[in-house]
């Protein structure tokens, strides 16, 4: 009857002593237990790849570079935090070095464009997700990688600032430059309704 | 009225307002409404985080290039590799075992000829064992690499000490060269595992690290017996 019914407390320590057995075989090269772990977190390291990239196919690339970063530094995984977290620290590293090297992150500093899209509206709760996604696409590549590591990956600007090369101040700036074009994009979505008119929806003309 | 810019409402989406910003979003409707777009951006950037999407990698392609880096390995050659390190644990115990004794017999011979103990543990005790310590307790390590730095330091500390010993050391005691011998047959022993083992993974940087390691060391080994031998004595066997 017990057993039924554990606590969160035995359900995360029974899940954590899984996965370090897991992971054990995953050292010593067990393809099951590889495929395992990829199987349970690609869902989350990759959509993380694939936000920060932009790109599908430069994400399909990098996420597998991501993989086979994350799989050889396996034996340096020593348990202090979950791999889930262990694995997400990684696949931002490997993301932004990949970036780098293919010369998008190279001026950080890039102006935002102009350009303007319409988005259509839509109930479905996924749609708005994917939608939140396009739009940051339109971003420069560096407003996109300072809105990606702050508001969806939870960053602080401190750490962004470390890990791309830029003062806090210039994170701060990118990222309320990025929320200011996504709200824009994103207008039909997030005004609200009761505000009544399409005059009185538009953004203050200051 | 002066309306609050756009840049610092992009702010206050999640951050706090002063008293002045907090007056002015209680009497205009239109900064407020702004203030909620921005939260309601920053909210669906939140909800984005915990989003499940199918993955961008394949497992066919992943595992493709995983075997290819010899990240996968078959059952055979996971075997074969932990039981090598198993073995050559072993013996690295033993090789230690013999160095231990050694360095207790070249102490004892000392004194037993008249010399302080400070002076005899002094010249007694080489670099090489401090090393060896470390090695055994697997929690200094914090990655492979540092591992192998440490495999590669004890091996070129066991050699400058072995080359001291083999150039100052003049004891003769049948305690040491009993020592040499023991070592040496370990390090033997050693030798011909790690062979066996890198006909099996020619490439495995460990197993070729431990392979050299040993044929040094039992190279400085075997000088130091044959040195450590009476005038006129050879060396046929150990």
């Amino acid at each position: 009857m017990e057993t039924s019914r554990a606590s969160p407390v035995t359900k995360t320590v029974n899940a954590m002593a899984t996965d370090f057995l897991t992971i054990q075989r995953a050292i010593e090269g067990d393809e099951r237990a590889l495929r395992a772990l990829w199987s349970q977190h690609a869902p989350h390291i990759d959509a993380v790849v694939r936000r920060l990239a932009g790109d599908p196919d430069l994400a399909e690339d990098i996420a597998q570079e991501v993989w086979i970063q994350i799989f050889r530094a396996l034996p340096t995984y020593r348990g202090e935090s979950q791999f889930g977290t262990w694995a997400h620290r990684i696949a931002v590293n490997r993301t932004l070095n990949a970036l780098r090297r293919t010369r998008r992150l190279t001026k950080i500093e890039t102006d935002m464009d102009e350009e303007t899209v319409s988005v259509e509206h839509t109930g479905d709760q996924a749609m708005l997700r994917s939608v939140i996604d396009a739009a940051a696409a339109k971003l420069s590549p560096g407003a996109r990688t300072v809105f990606v590591m702050h508001d969806v990956e939870g960053f602080t600007h401190e750490e962004i600032a470390k890990e791309l090369g830029i003062t806090p101040g210039g994170s701060k700036s990118q990222l309320f430059k990025a929320r200011a074009k996504l709200r824009r994009l994103l207008a039909h979505l997030v005004d609200a309704p009761s505000t009544g008119t399409g005059q009185e929806n538009a953004a203050p003309a200051y | 009225m002066q309306h609050l810019p756009i840049e610092r409402l992009a702010e206050l989406a999640d951050g706090e307002p002063n008293a002045t910003e907090q007056l002015h979003l209680a009497e205009c409707a239109m900064c407020a409404a702004e203030r909620v777009a921005y939260m309601r951006v920053v909210a669906m950037a939140a909800d984005e985080r915990r989003r499940i999407a199918p993955p961008v990698t394949n497992w066919g392609a992943l595992s493709a290039e995983l075997r290819n880096q010899g990240v996968i390995t078959t059952k055979a050659e996971t075997s074969a590799r932990k039981v090598f390190i198993a073995k050559v644990t072993r013996m690295a115990w033993q090789v230690a075992a013999g160095f231990g004794i050694l360095v207790t017999g070249l102490v004892t011979g000392r004194m037993s000829a008249g010399m302080p103990l400070r002076t005899a543990l002094a010249m007694g005790v080489p670099d090489s064992t401090s090393g060896m310590q470390l090695a055994m307790n697997t929690d200094d390590f914090t990655s492979t690499a540092s591992a192998m730095q440490v495999l590669q330091k004890a091996q070129q500390d066991y050699e400058r000490a072995m080359m001291y010993l083999a150039k100052y050391d003049t004891s003769t005691s049948e305690g040491a060269t009993q020592a040499y011998r023991t070592t040496l047959a370990a390090l033997d022993e050693m030798a011909e595992t790690s062979l066996k083992a890198l006909s099996q993974s020619p490439a495995d940087p460990i197993i070729n690290q431990v392979y050299f390691t040993t044929l040094g060391a039992r190279n400085m080994t075997l000088g130091k017996l044959a040195a450590a031998l009476p005038v006129g004595a050879r060396l046929s066997r150990f």
